[in-house]
């Protein structure tokens, strides 16, 4: 086929991306220093649900994003979008535990897992990137406040989980405790065990009973 | 004899040999607002189109790179970042005022080290057979007199295994979209070159330009014409602007 209808809203939504990553490397300068080792290695996202295909390559100093590409790319990312997104928050990235979400990784997996890594550790420098917009010291007195209130509301939420779990396992005891439940687990265990070696007892009787059987005239 | 040939400038037949002078007048008189025009009249899509055919270059690190008729150097600009210190991109424009414009820009936003400027009429490039990897033309080709010479001679100049891109405005395929881009481009792009060029006329040619340009079929066929193979196209915008892509081999 020679005629090709190409729509502009994957290369809007690329242009923008690149934009946004770049913007976020001018503010994390440890993780462009990090991102300098893989200079000239492309990475391909192949998302589903929804599809969309996305090409990264490292540059000198920026990252270059496409969403039309052709040959070959030094590591292929393949999977659902949001298994993808929650991946790059997580610590296990064994090759199973990424089977089991459906993602794939074709091409250098130890690249990969750099790639990964870096974008894990992304040092973003909010406080900056805000100091440009508004000024540094209005920043400032902002970012304390966020901080604060950050630190408020994660104390506030662990405060909240420990009393529910008080509250669901020691009061109420609507669910057992972990090391109740695996002395259970043990105890199960171990009478699975004598249960199956009674069965292997038995069978052996009953073959030397009819051993016995077959010699008697 | 060949001076009494006729061609056509927006939809006036003029001779051949004053075609070239016409259009050269509208550039000199467009050039300073080139960029901002092209904003305005686009709203900015312009820019998406340039993006693509940049995709599609498939253009690498140490590659050589022709960008003709690139005027105020916005393929340039991108492809000097893709080719790197290794490679080499020639931003070339038949109109010296385009070229100024141009770079000035790349200049201004600190691209020299890779880029060389050629002033350069695309029927008859000054360039050695088999030279770039890569020839691009966006929004050129309608203004160059003979189109079929200048496929040739881009086809001369690319290298075996190169492509040519066509970034070009061409024939809607939708009805209704073609109604609405008629009314727009012959109503509300000249008084928008008035407004802001104060040059309505340039615009009026820029709309009547368009109307005379090839077709994505026809213009498929010259490029094969030219001795490119495996040539396609695609539709950007409901036809309204479509990138032709063809390969020497």
């Amino acid at each position: 086929m020679d005629e090709h209808r190409q729509s502009l809203i994957p290369i809007f939504v690329t242009e923008q991306l690149e934009r946004a990553a770049n913007l976020a490397l001018d503010y994390a300068p440890l993780t462009r220093m990090q991102l300098t080792k893989l200079r000239g290695k492309t990475f391909a996202l192949e998302l589903q649900r929804p599809h969309f295909p996305l090409l990264v390559e490292v540059g000198r100093r920026t990252l270059r994003f496409q969403s039309n590409w052709e040959g070959d790319v030094d590591v292929t990312v393949r999977g659902p979008a949001f298994a993808l997104l929650r991946q790059i928050n997580r610590n296990e990235q064994t090759p199973a535990a990424l089977m089991a979400q459906g993602i794939e990784i074709e091409g250098d997996q130890e690249l990969a897992q750099q790639f990964l890594a870096i974008l894990k550790d992304l040092d973003l420098d909010l406080e900056t990137a805000l100091g440009d917009l508004i000024g540094d010291m209005a920043a400032h007195q902002i970012s304390e406040v966020a901080r604060a209130g950050f630190s408020f509301l994660r104390n506030t939420a662990k405060a909240m989980l420990n009393q529910s779990r008080h509250l669901v396992v020691e009061e109420r005891k609507l669910v057992i405790k972990r090391r109740e439940f695996q002395r259970f687990e043990d105890d199960v265990d171990g009478l699975r065990q004598d249960t199956e070696r009674l069965q292997a007892r038995l069978n052996k009787l009953k073959k030397n009973l009819s051993n016995q059987d077959e010699v008697t005239p | 004899m060949s001076n009494d040939k006729t061609t056509h400038f927006g939809y006036k037949t003029v001779p051949v040999r004053e075609k070239q002078k016409h259009v050269g007048e509208v550039f000199h008189s467009v050039a300073q607002k080139y960029d901002i025009m092209n904003d305005l009249m686009s709203m900015g899509i312009h820019r998406l189109w340039k993006r693509y055919t940049i995709e599609m270059s498939g253009a690498r690190p140490g590659q050589t790179i022709l960008d003709l008729a690139g005027g105020t150097g916005d393929l340039t600009m991108k492809f000097s970042r893709i080719v790197g210190d290794q490679g080499k991109v020639i931003l070339s424009d038949i109109n010296s005022s385009m070229l100024n414009v141009g770079r000035d820009k790349l200049l201004d936003h600190g691209y020299a080290r890779n880029i060389e400027y050629v002033q350069a009429n695309a029927e008859a490039l000054p360039f050695a057979d088999n030279t770039f990897d890569c020839i691009t033309i966006a929004f050129g080709l309608r203004n160059v007199t003979d189109k079929q010479k200048a496929l040739d001679s881009m086809t001369r100049v690319l290298k075996p295994g190169g492509r040519l891109l066509v970034l070009e405005f061409s024939k809607p395929v939708n009805k209704g979209l073609e109604q609405v881009y008629d009314r727009y481009s012959f109503s509300v792009l000249p008084l928008m070159g008035k407004l802001v060029a104060n040059d309505s006329e340039s615009y009026r040619y820029l709309a009547e330009s368009i109307r005379m340009h090839p077709d994505q079929k026809t213009l498929k066929s010259m490029m094969r014409k030219a001795g490119l193979d495996r040539v396609d196209y695609h539709n950007l915008t409901g036809g309204i602007v479509a990138l032709h892509r063809g390969f020497k081999y």
